[in-house]
């Protein structure tokens, strides 16, 4: 089959889905909502930490800052898993290459999306040559040199390249 | 389940962009009533919750697995949504914390089974032949799919979003935190990728 040439396929929903599934679906979010209300910590890590520090030992201070480092690293973990909200301030990358003459812009987006990719090749596959190849391949076609690319990479990954004796 | 009437492919056009926006900040603004913050937030499942189940189900493929992402995607809202400051749509952002919630879920079932990815493969596979019905078998629908499961997750993701979804390369940047120059060699290398894998059979 070629995908270039087919006509767009679409991506049907017909997996199995059990019967009756989504009337109770909101009910369920509730009732685990309220059991994870129920299982937040019943002492302020705070309070506990004023609590233990009162007490003037000194054990117990180094377990009360433990305490609050941990429980307070869990809280900050959870606030940035649950979703932070994507930047598009004015620190932006676009904003950034906005600011930049065309051509460097331009060198830039190349750059940067070139290597993002051979990261993201490498990290799923670090022995695959024929990845490398393609990446060596997409550059080869860019106004980047490939001692200028090796530079910007990270040295793990420059070596990489190197080690596969990819000539461009 | 029936189709989503709320697929990404409608906050395409900018009727359906400005539309959901308005419909987002007057749910948000209920919200942020104690009085009609939980009609707000059923409201919020209700619209958004197929096509989140489709765009979750179609990376992990099993039910159970897709019901349990899916509840914990709207527990982190609900837990987060206090603090959310609409610098981008809600749509948006529930995507974006779904999708990390899955990556997360299948890295971790692929080391925890210590896999390797084309192991990994062949167990999707598996559940892929398992959910599809009889007569779609042998389909391009079935065959793209089972040629997309080839590729790494984040890939997969990537391709479903543009090619099955067409998301503006936009707002793909803004859920998965990635540039859109690399989305768009990333998509360009997995088109290739499975287009190499179609022509093979």
């Amino acid at each position: 089959m070629d995908l270039q040439r087919h006509p767009k396929i679409a991506f049907k929903q017909d997996y199995p889905v059990p019967e009756g599934y989504d009337e109770g679906f909101s009910h369920r979010v509730w009732a685990r909502l309220e059991r994870v209300d129920e299982d937040a910590p019943a002492l302020n890590p705070g309070v506990v930490t004023v609590l233990l520090a009162w007490s003037g030992n000194a054990r117990a201070w180094a377990v009360a800052a433990s305490l609050a480092l941990v429980v307070g690293g869990w809280f900050l973990g959870r606030l940035w898993w649950s979703g932070t909200e994507p930047a598009i301030g004015a620190n932006s990358s676009s904003d950034l290459l906005a600011n930049l003459p065309a051509e460097e812009a331009h060198d830039a987006v190349l750059h940067s999306a070139n290597l993002e990719l051979l990261e993201e090749v490498v990290e799923q596959d670090p022995n695959s040559q024929v990845l490398l190849s393609e990446w060596a391949e997409q550059i080869s076609n860019d106004p980047v040199t490939m001692q200028e690319a090796l530079t910007a990479l990270p040295h793990d990954l420059g070596a990489l390249v190197e080690e596969a004796e990819i000539e461009i | 389940m029936p189709d989503s009437t709320d697929s990404p492919d409608s906050l395409s056009s900018p009727e359906g962009v400005s539309a959901q926006k308005a419909w987002e900040l007057e749910l948000l603004a209920e919200f942020a009533n104690e009085a009609t913050r939980n009609r707000a937030f059923t409201k919020l499942m209700e619209r958004y919750r197929k096509a989140l189940y489709w765009h979750i189900r179609r990376m992990v493929l099993d039910h159970d697995e897709t019901d349990d992402l899916l509840q914990n995607t709207f527990i982190r809202c609900y837990q987060g949504l206090d603090r959310f400051e609409a610098r981008s749509g809600l749509y948006t952002w529930l995507y974006r914390i779904a999708t990390n919630l899955c990556l997360s879920h299948l890295s971790q079932k692929k080391r925890r089974r210590m896999l390797s990815l084309s192991d990994d493969a062949v167990r999707l596979e598996a559940e892929l032949k398992r959910v599809t019905p009889q007569e779609r078998m042998g389909s391009p629908e079935y065959l793209l799919e089972k040629a997309l499961l080839k590729l790494p997750p984040k890939q997969r993701l990537v391709f479903q979003m543009r090619y099955y979804d067409e998301l503006p390369y936009e707002q793909m940047s803004e859920i998965l935190g990635t540039s859109e120059g690399a989305l768009k060699a990333s998509y360009h290398l997995a088109f290739k990728k499975v287009e190499a894998i179609l022509r093979r059979r």
